[in-house]
């Protein structure tokens, strides 16, 4: 019993750190990040087995870790509300070409970081030819391009004569 | 604030800014409590070698450091001064609540004789064999390394056997 609650508390306890350290932090893994995680897996490590080195000990904490994660999946797709508090909400970052600054300060991201974006996923430029930068629920920047002049306001067809 | 949208129906993703504002509020309070740990973790509260403290029983005989605030399964030190007055054997008392809340790793010295008693533990030393030894007449110096077997309060005392206990009063953080 000791090892699931102990299992069960880590779970929530990362839970919590990593919703608190914000979407942009672990999103996209620096090489200090990826060091960074792979020391919080070993402190926390002796904190879920202690000093129990067995087999039954390392499943017990296995399958509940899985299980806690499985069951809030099911409960995630139940529950919109759940999703929300659990993994966030979609954010704008751009709209039509103008930065939202205070969202993108709250959200700590800068213009560079989305212009990094607009560039990887689309060629885009300049700012102005992001129609929508919207910060995902992962931490990933997606960029929507502005449409051509003449795609915007198609030209109304009318009957052939 | 966080600014509004100017044409919230041609956005491509169903936004909730006023819960986001609640969630940045929230990330940026769990900051402030994650460092209100680091800050406790500091000041010795949530255990380790910087939460001593001193005990002594009504007589002063007995004089203990301990640490006031300890973690589950960490090994943690009793310090004993223990005034002898010149006898060759003493005996001491670990407090029955003490005893069962601690799974005793090493009692250096090592004590002659060791006995479960009703009011808990008692463990008999011999002290300074030789009275022309310059230590003679310094206090009995004892460590006891302790595990803490379960999280939570431990209150107990330890006493020179018959006579009241220093009060030891120990948390232990899960």
């Amino acid at each position: 019993m000791d090892a699931v609650l102990r299992a069960a508390a880590v779970y929530f306890i990362l839970l919590i750190a990593v919703r608190l350290s914000g979407r942009r932090t672990l999103s996209e893994l620096t090489t200090f990040d990826f060091i960074l995680v792979l020391v919080i897996s070993e402190a926390v490590q002796q904190g879920m087995v202690g000093d129990d080195y067995s087999l039954t000990t390392a499943t017990v904490v296995v399958v509940t870790l899985v299980l806690i994660d499985v069951t809030l999946s099911f409960a995630k797709t139940r529950f919109r509300w759940l999703e929300k508090i659990l993994e966030g909400v979609p954010t704008v970052l751009v709209e039509n070409g103008r930065l939202l600054r205070e969202r993108m300060k709250k959200a700590r991201v800068s213009e560079d970081d989305i212009m990094e974006s607009a560039r990887e996923l689309r060629g885009l430029e300049r700012i102005d030819q992001i129609k929508f930068a919207v910060l995902e629920v992962g931490g990933k920047i997606t960029v929507i391009p502005a449409e051509p002049d003449g795609a915007r306001s198609p030209a109304p067809r009318g009957p052939s004569s | 604030m966080a600014e509004p949208l100017q044409d919230p129906l041609a956005c491509p993703v169903r936004e909730d800014l006023r819960f986001q504002k609640v969630m940045w509020l929230i990330e940026r309070m769990g900051w402030i409590a994650m460092a209100m740990i680091v800050a406790a973790a500091m000041a010795g509260l949530l255990g380790g070698p910087t939460a001593r403290k001193e005990t002594r029983d009504a007589s002063g005989r007995v004089h203990v450091e301990y640490r006031r605030f300890q973690r589950h399964l960490d090994p943690a030190a009793l310090r004993l001064k223990i005034d002898t007055q010149g006898q060759s054997l003493f005996e001491l008392t670990i407090g029955k609540d003490l005893a069962q809340a601690f799974e005793i790793r090493s009692v250096v010295p090592a004590p002659i004789e060791m006995q479960a008693h009703a009011g808990g533990l008692l463990m008999k030393f011999a002290a300074s064999p030789d009275p022309a030894s310059p230590d003679n007449g310094l206090p009995a110096e004892i460590v006891i390394v302790g595990i803490p077997d379960r999280p939570g309060r431990v209150a107990g005392g330890i006493a020179l056997f018959g006579e009241t206990p220093a009060p030891l009063d120990i948390f232990v953080y899960p």
